[in-house]
């Protein structure tokens, strides 16, 4: 279920009442199976596969914490590892594989898999498991229910965060009724989340794909245009799912971490990973950066590590060589600065700092261009298409251009409402008040019903 | 003054039952906000009014896709089955619509047409009784027959809500046609003169490879199709190809058009299942699939059962591929010849036999 739906709603809502009227033991096992239940409310079936890749990574994190011996202990992490690799490789990567090698004669057997929804982050979780368990910074957790409500935990379940068992694990055990202040900056966040997908992400999807779906259409104005409005749908879209999955979780005891942090306000590529689908790039740097060697072994082996990891990063996203390709210029952009020690971590200030965002920013968006294109070919001619020189803008398109300019300008005036909403004194003051709370939520959710576009799937549930 | 304490007590109390009462507070207001704006916007009536059919001999009434709206022409259609007569006709049609608002239309209508004189015509396709597109243009269901629908086993849980909410307020029922009819053509309009005043506007990147050109007020029925057809065809076949493999036949649609049906014939209603025909190209692939085939023994489950007359058999000549825009909607001229067809198969199957007031 969206969380744009009316069933998720009213799903939320029986099962945040259920959670204040069951016993304080019986809390796990009902976020367990309002879990269960939202993934199965997309497919029963797929349950067995979640299921199964739990079952061996929990008896994995079990027989690690039972031998000493390294080599068995190597042999169980690769056990963990290989499984649930294979499992996302089979279903996720097989037919990439399978197209590739038949543009070279190959024939492999055609295999009909659906993909199932959230594999790529719930089997980045379940590795982080075993692989912390392995190396001691985790213990093996005793209950198999807290290793699945970990995994499952329905509001992050479908596009992350990505959250590491230290993280919440250790909440489970703590959970509790929900406070004045969780129910307001819960509700707050939610809120939020809501508007930036219904008025801006749903919006701005609009503009960018009829010009990604066939840009030789447009003009160099109307090409750029659509970048930057998937720039800011993309943005806005997973944020979005990210303060919806936080504010939910809140109003059960359970605290998620950021993901975004002013991602395009970044001074640099470096900066920007620092500040973009920050749970990710944690995941990336401790499990493939840092093992890979990190910046440990001299500039070559750094520049080889940083390039595995981005182009690793970039297939996680997607079954495509365009997305390889995005984390390939990401990892090129990574290199360079590092190269050129442009990752610079000094304070910057006036034109300066202005010039270095728009610069991260327009290379960030070159770099969504090979994201959502659907091919190459489209890429490149996107790319044409801006360096043609054409900066009218065709009549009928005059209405995308400039919804798309007022909607990133609204949501540059709007943003520190998000960090005033979430002030300590605000939550305090509202819960307070939380009759007029109530009415302008209210108020707020009735020019959703009216002005909001109607629902398109979050794009990180592709993933 | 009250004190830190009691303050951080506060915070860290359990705020369950409050909490509650702040979320179903803001639920009225945001439903009462809705139902308050939408009675604003008047919505097309969805029933020939009591009115307008007394004034009438007979009354024909159409309930249809957008392939209904191209294919048939309402006024043209009455005239031929009763030329003598004070002959009404009120066609209800909407692009993309299917048997769930059938289902609708019928239990509207069934309270208004009269037994005997009276004739429903309702659009059958397997495109209209999919089940794999369960929440289809549904704010266009009203509040009377939303909780009937939304009773119809086998509907998908959201679609459920959906029907109960577009029930219940108004903006949320109306919402895509205030936007598209209010909202949109304002800004569009503000847009124009912001980028026309700023010296932007110029002429497009490109020519369109082909244009569709509509007949006036008629806005799914084409006239001509000008520049490059065979892209056009190409592209619009790669999209029914993939809008035929999705189709699953069997479920709740299919049950609501049953219903539909059933509800008109309990009042004695004469019912006409028409499924328009399509190209040369389309049909075989439509019926000779799994799907088709579960389509037209269901619709002929329905007419043997109900009585409703089944209409899917239709000269051959009216299959050539010219005569369509897109292989599944008529061109205007050829509407004309089917109008004609129709009339004359509705003749022959007694649909004028009903006596005269």
């Amino acid at each position: 279920m969206l969380f744009t739906s009316l069933e998720w709603a009213v799903f939320l809502l029986v099962v945040f009442a259920a959670f204040h009227l069951v016993s304080a033991r019986a809390r796990p096992w009902l976020m367990l199976g309002a879990s269960v239940v939202f993934y199965a409310s997309w497919s029963v079936r797929y349950l067995l596969l979640i299921g199964g890749q739990l079952l061996v990574d929990w008896s994995c994190g079990y027989l690690l914490s039972r031998t000493e011996a390294p080599l068995r202990r190597k042999l169980i992490l690769t056990t963990s590892i290989v499984v649930n690799l294979g499992v996302l490789c089979v279903f996720k990567y097989y037919g990439l594989f399978s197209r590739t090698v038949a543009s070279f004669g190959v024939d492999l057997p055609v295999l009909d898999l659906l993909l199932p929804l959230a594999i790529s982050f719930y089997t980045f979780e379940s590795m982080s498991y075993t692989i912390d368990v392995y190396r001691r910074r985790l213990q093996p957790v005793r209950s198999p229910i807290h290793l699945a409500l970990f995994i499952t935990w329905f509001p992050h379940l479908i596009a992350g965060p990505i959250i590491r068992p230290a993280q919440l694990v250790p909440q489970i055990d703590r959970i509790s009724p929900v406070t004045r202040d969780r129910f307001v900056s819960g509700l707050f966040l939610m809120t939020i989340g809501y508007c930036k997908k219904l008025l801006g992400a749903d919006w701005l999807a609009r503009v960018c794909d009829p010009i990604f779906a066939d840009p030789r259409m447009y003009t160099s104005t109307e090409l750029l245009i659509g970048v930057y409005a998937y720039a800011f749908q993309i943005y806005l879209d997973f944020s979005a799912y990210t303060d919806i999955a936080r504010g939910a979780s809140r109003w059960f005891g359970i605290e998620l971490p950021e993901n975004f942090n002013a991602p395009y306000l970044a001074t640099s590529i470096t900066d920007f990973w620092r500040r973009w689908h920050m749970t990710l790039s944690h995941w990336l740097r401790d499990y493939l950066y840092i093992p890979l060697g990190g910046s440990r072994h001299g500039h070559a082996r750094t520049y080889v590590s940083l390039m595995l990891t981005m182009l690793l990063g970039g297939l996680w996203h997607g079954a495509a060589w365009t997305f390889v390709a995005w984390g390939g210029l990401h990892g090129v952009y990574l290199a360079a600065e590092r190269a050129l020690g442009l990752k610079t971590d000094r304070v910057l200030t006036g034109a300066g700092l202005w010039a270095r965002r728009i610069l991260t920013f327009h290379l960030v968006c070159i770099s969504w261009v090979l994201f959502r294109a659907q091919s190459f070919s489209t890429a490149a001619v996107i790319f044409r298409g801006l360096a043609r020189g054409i900066w009218h803008v065709a009549e009928e398109r005059a209405p995308a251009v400039v919804g798309t300019v007022a909607i990133i300008g609204l949501y540059w005036l709007v943003r520190p409402i998000r960090r005033w909403a979430l002030d300590d004194s605000v939550v305090q003051l509202a819960g307070a008040r939380w009759a007029l709370l109530a009415c302008a939520i209210g108020g707020i959710f009735a020019v959703l019903m009216v002005a909001g576009a109607t629902t398109n799937a979050f794009i990180y549930f592709t993933f | 003054m009250r004190s830190s304490t009691s303050r951080s007590d506060r915070a860290t109390a359990p705020f369950f039952a409050r909490g509650l009462a702040c979320l179903a507070l803001a639920t009225l207001v945001a439903l009462g906000a809705g139902a308050a704006a939408g009675l604003l916007y008047r919505g097309q009536p969805l029933a020939p009014a009591p009115a307008e059919i007394a004034a009438t001999d007979h009354f024909v009434v159409l309930f249809g896709s957008s392939r209904f709206e191209a294919a048939i022409d309402p006024e043209r259609l009455a005239s031929r089955l009763w030329p003598d007569a004070r002959v009404g006709v009120r066609a209800f049609t909407g692009g993309n619509w299917d048997t769930l608002h059938y289902y609708q239309l019928a239990l509207l209508s069934s309270e208004v047409l009269r037994p005997g004189r009276d004739v429903v015509l309702i659009e059958i396709s397997p495109f209209s009784t999919n089940d794999a597109n369960p929440g289809n243009q549904l704010y266009a269901i009203r509040p009377r027959p939303a909780l009937t629908l939304a009773a119809l086993p086998g509907t998908p849980v959201e679609a459920r809500l959906d029907l109960l909410m577009g029930a219940a307020v108004a903006a949320y029922r109306y919402r895509t046609s205030i936007q598209g009819l209010w909202l949109s053509p304002r800004l569009d309009t503000v847009a124009k003169r912001i980028v026309g005043t700023l010296g932007a506007i110029g002429s497009p990147a490109a020519v369109k490879p082909f244009q569709l050109i509509t007949v006036p007020g008629r806005e799914t029925v084409i006239q001509e199709i000008r520049g490059d057809v065979s892209a056009f065809t190409a592209t619009n076949r790669a999209r029914l190809d993939a809008r035929m493999r999705a189709l699953r036949i069997g479920g709740f649609k299919v049950d609501a058009l049953r219903r539909a049906v059933d509800t008109l014939r309990a009042h004695d209603i004469a019912v006409f299942l028409v499924e328009i025909p399509s190209s040369r190209w389309l049909w075989p692939r439509l019926h000779d699939s799994d799907s088709g085939r579960h389509f037209d023994e269901a619709v002929r489950a329905i007419a043997a059962a109900s009585g409703a007359h089944l209409l899917q058999t239709w000269p051959e000549g009216l299959s050539d591929e010219g005569l369509y825009w897109d292989d599944e909607h008529m061109a205007a001229a050829t509407g004309v010849r089917f109008t004609e067809s129709l009339a004359k198969t509705m003749l022959e199957r007694g649909a004028a036999a009903s006596p005269r007031r």
